[in-house]
């Protein structure tokens, strides 16, 4: 079947025989329409309301190959912490609702490590605990590996499903596995973390959350979202805090960035730049990583007006994704977005 | 030039009745939540159908619909909750369309070509057809009217659950309907 897709339809209101039909089904019938609405009709929607407040999760095969994906990758993935000084502390079940399998503890990667399965059904619900002040909740149809005997971090590794996790303010980042990625939740943060078809949500609702991906850096000022793909890490973070246009217009320069259309991208990114608020600041920190030459020397100079940036050699490094620079224009970030 | 797909400042709001159920929705009323899906599940499925299969159009829906409840909170404005769902479906859509390539990349590179589906069978064949004439149409034609045929709105409800004004979605079905007609007895014609 071939035609013109960019051929004008002409006015067309005045064929107005069908017209009323067409519009609302006011009598006479179209034909023509009638029978367009008997053929397409087997195609519309006949679906069930979702359960929400439960993570679904399909069994389809699709939904399989994706959790054997995940599963290989975290193999490669888990590796010993880095040392620290800190004692070790141990992840407690605090409560449960239903019947959770636990798992026993056994031997893990390092000296004195210890890992145990823990998982739920889609009636049940697990509350971890590690301190006094560090919660982590498995939702319905969660599995979670939880490690002990780290010397730095408290570690647990989310094979799927949903958590919530909160961390006190005076305690320790606490480290979280998700789809091959290290997700640092900082102290004083609120994050929920939903994993599905292989590809993963994590929602900071309060404070702040850093991805680890290969060399970069991902950093949320909550509440923000981002995305993390099995194997391509995570996404240009969005935040929450922003305007319904800024979103959508960061998630427009977000679909382009993955492809080399440069026209694309750079109409994209022109339209968020001129729109960027201070609320932005940290969407364009992130922003900085992920675009080279020209384009980062953009984002850099208005991320400079928008967090007041003196100017100096510093302004020069962040465009070489200095560690130390970074880290100062992440804290003017969060300053002015706050 | 077809009238925009997007809701823009002359457009429909959400009626009264709509933002009332997205206000207890967004208190945790689940018979509202309910309700709002009933009424917006064919708008979600609509839009998803004129970018991606049916069958992943079904199982989509409910996804998007699941995210948009955990996110109903953050909604400033509940008259905007039709547009903001549009924009939902059709991020949603893009995003799979994205992973679909990538898919198709890796498995061409792992085993040659990938296999055809299945042949559709009559009626469904049909709609196929059909539906991948429309899909060949200017997008906010072909949301208009996969809502109109497919979905089985009528233009007033069109509007009132997209943002469009009944204006836009006037032109769009009347346009795009011409242009349809075109399509599908040219392919008589070649047939």
């Amino acid at each position: 079947m071939t035609c013109d897709p960019n051929k004008k339809a002409g006015d067309g209101l005045a064929d107005s025989a069908g017209g009323s039909y067409l519009w609302d089904r006011t009598p006479p019938v179209d034909p023509v329409v009638a029978n367009l609405e008997r053929t397409l009709g087997i195609l519309g929607h006949r679906g069930r309301t979702p359960e929400i407040g439960v993570a679904r999760l399909r069994w389809t095969p699709r939904l399989l190959v994706a959790a054997t994906i995940v599963l290989a990758g975290l193999v490669v993935w888990l590796a010993i912490p880095p040392r620290g000084s800190a004692p070790p502390r141990t992840w407690e079940i605090a409560s449960t609702t239903g019947s959770p399998i636990i798992g026993e503890r056994q031997r893990f990667k390092g000296p004195g490590q210890t890992m145990r399965k823990v998982s739920t059904d889609a009636a049940s619900t697990v509350k971890l605990t590690n301190g006094e002040a560090t919660m982590v909740m498995l939702g319905p149809l969660t599995e979670a590996h939880v490690i002990d005997g780290t010397d730095e971090h408290p570690w647990a590794t989310v094979m799927k499903g949903s958590v919530e996790a909160r961390i006190g303010s005076g305690d320790r980042p606490v480290m979280l596995g998700v789809l091959g990625e290290a997700v640092q939740l900082k102290p004083g943060s609120s994050t929920a973390v939903r994993i599905a078809d292989g590809r993963a949500d994590v929602e900071v609702r309060a404070g702040q959350a850093e991805i680890q991906w290969v060399k970069s850096r991902t950093r949320l000022l909550g509440p923000a979202l981002c995305e993390i793909e099995s194997g391509r890490g995570p996404e240009l973070p969005v935040s929450l805090a922003s305007s319904q246009r800024a979103q959508n217009l960061a998630d427009k320069l977000r679909s382009v960035l993955g492809r080399k259309d440069l026209k694309a991208q750079d109409s994209a990114l022109a339209t968020v730049l001129k729109e960027a608020t201070p609320k932005e600041a940290p969407m364009l920190w992130n922003l900085l990583s992920r675009v080279e030459g020209e384009q980062r020397r953009h984002v850099r100079d208005v991320l400079a007006k928008l967090i007041e940036a003196p100017a100096g050699p510093e302004r020069e490094r962040i465009l070489l994704l200095d560690p130390g620079a970074m880290d100062a224009w992440w804290d003017a970030a969060v300053t002015a977005a706050k | 030039m077809p009238a925009s797909a997007h809701a823009d400042a002359a457009s429909a709001d959400t009626t009264p009745a709509d933002r009332a159920l997205v206000e207890a929705a967004r208190s945790g009323d689940r018979a509202a939540f309910a309700r709002l899906y009933e009424l917006y599940a064919p708008v979600v499925h609509g839009l998803l159908l004129t970018r991606i299969d049916r069958t992943e159009a079904d199982d989509l829906t409910q996804d998007v619909f699941v995210r948009a409840m955990r996110s109903i909170s953050r909604l400033r404005d509940p008259g905007a909750f039709g547009p903001w769902l549009c924009a939902m479906a059709r991020n949603e859509a893009a995003r799979t369309l994205r992973r679909r390539i990538r898919g198709a990349l890796r498995l061409v590179g792992l085993a040659g070509a990938p296999k055809p589906e299945p042949a559709a069978a009559g009626a469904e064949l049909e709609a196929e057809d059909v539906l991948n004439a429309i899909r060949r149409l200017p997008e906010a034609y072909r949301e208009t009217l996969v809502l109109r045929l497919a979905e089985g709105l009528t233009g007033p409800e069109i509007a009132a659950r997209t943002g469009l004004t009944h204006g836009s979605v006037r032109v769009n079905l009347t346009r795009g309907m011409k242009l349809l007609r075109e399509c599908l007895a040219l392919a008589e014609e070649a047939a």
